[in-house]
C-alpha cells in the first residue's frame, strides 16, 4: 500500500467513525441515551489525564504540571478562555522560574 | 445572567485555534521527515485529526506496516461513536447537514457544541470550520520550518489544559463532577498499570465513570 492510500483509508476510518453515530447508527434511546449523555464529562477529563502523562512511562515536566493544576484553580469559574488563559500563565511562569 | 462569552464566540474560539494550530506545527515539523512535504499537508486536509495524525506518524516511524497503523486508527477511533453519540440528540438538522458537520466532530468542537445545547449545529460548524482552518495552516507553517523546538512542550501542556476546560463547560451537577472523577482515576490506573491501553483508556474510563453508579449516586 503506498503512503498516499494510507492516508485516504486512515481519512475514511475516520470520517465514518465519526459519521457512524451522528448519520448511519440510530440515535441512542433509553438506557443508552442516559449513558451516552453521561460519557462527554468523564471523558474529557479522561483525556486530559491521557494528554498529561500520556503512555505513563514518564511523569510530565514541572511546567505541564503547573499549567494542569493553574487550570484545575480556575475550572470552576467554567470559562474556557480563563482555564486556557491561567494554563499558559502557569507553564510560562514556572518555565521562567527554573 | 452569565457575561462569558459564548462557545461559538471569538474569545473562546480564538484560544482554541491557537492551541490546534501549534499542535498543527509541531506535527508538520514532525511529519515531513517521514511523509515530505505534499503528503504531510495532504493528511491534515484528508484527517483533520491531531490524535489518528501523531499515531499515524508515530508508527511508521517505529517501521509499523499498514494494516497496525489502520487497526490504531480504528482504536482511537472508538470515542468519535462516543463524542457522536453524545451530540446527535442537540442535533437539528437535516441528514445531509448532519453528513457535513459530522466532518467537524472533534474533541474540542464536540465539548463546545454539548455547552450550547440550544445551538449544537451553529457551534459545531463554526468551531469546526476554525479548527480545521487553524490545524491546516498549523500543518503547514510547520512543514514550512515554522515549529520551534519549545512549542513542542507548550503544545503538550496545552492540551490537558484544553480538556479540563472543555469538561469544566459540561460538568453541571455533583454527580456530573464525581462521574469526572471517576473517570480521570480509571484512566490514570490503566495507563500506569497497561501503558499499551494508551489509545483506548480514556474512552474506557468515561463510560465507566457514565455507567449507573458510576458517580456516586
Amino acid at each position: 500500500m503506498s503512503d498516499l492510500a494510507l492516508l485516504f483509508t486512515v481519512a475514511a476510518v475516520t470520517y465514518l467513525s465519526r459519521a457512524a453515530a451522528v448519520v448511519l447508527l440510530p440515535g441512542a434511546r433509553g438506557y443508552l441515551l442516559g449513558l451516552v449523555n453521561r460519557i462527554p464529562a468523564p471523558l474529557f477529563v479522561s483525556l486530559a489525564v491521557f494528554a498529561f502523562v500520556g503512555d505513563g512511562v514518564a511523569l510530565p515536566d514541572a511546567s505541564t504540571t503547573a499549567a494542569a493544576i493553574a487550570a484545575l484553580l480556575v475550572a470552576p469559574r467554567r470559562s474556557l478562555g480563563l482555564t486556557l488563559a491561567a494554563g499558559i500563565v502557569g507553564y510560562v511562569a514556572v518555565g521562567l522560574i527554573l | 445572567m452569565s457575561s462569558q462569552p459564548g462557545p461559538a464566540s471569538l474569545p473562546t474560539l480564538a484560544p482554541i485555534a491557537m492551541a490546534i494550530a501549534v499542535f498543527g506545527m509541531v506535527y508538520g515539523a514532525a511529519a515531513q521527515v517521514l511523509l515530505g512535504t505534499w503528503l504531510t499537508l495532504i493528511s491534515s486536509v484528508l484527517i483533520f485529526s491531531g490524535t489518528v495524525q501523531f499515531t499515524m506518524a508515530g508508527l511508521l516511524a517505529a517501521g509499523s506496516g499498514p494494516l497496525a497503523v489502520l487497526w490504531a486508527v480504528f482504536v482511537v477511533n472508538i470515542r468519535n461513536f462516543a463524542l457522536g453519540g453524545a451530540v446527535r440528540p442537540h442535533l437539528t438538522g437535516r441528514r445531509l447537514q448532519r453528513i457535513l458537520v459530522s466532518w467537524f466532530l472533534i474533541d474540542e468542537t464536540v465539548g463546545l457544541a454539548l455547552a450550547a445545547p440550544a445551538d449544537t449545529d451553529r457551534v459545531l460548524l463554526r468551531s469546526g470550520l476554525i479548527a480545521y482552518l487553524a490545524w491546516v495552516v498549523g500543518t503547514a507553517v510547520g512543514v514550512a520550518g515554522g515549529a520551534s523546538v519549545g512549542l513542542e512542550g507548550l503544545a503538550s501542556a496545552v492540551f490537558p489544559v484544553l480538556f479540563i476546560g472543555l469538561a469544566a463547560l459540561i460538568v453541571r451537577t455533583s454527580s456530573g463532577l464525581a462521574r469526572a472523577g471517576v473517570g480521570a482515576l480509571v484512566t490514570l490506573v490503566l495507563l500506569l498499570v497497561s501503558p499499551s491501553l494508551a489509545g483506548l483508556a480514556p474512552i474506557i474510563g468515561g463510560v465507566v465513570a457514565a455507567l449507573p453508579g458510576g458517580g456516586g449516586e
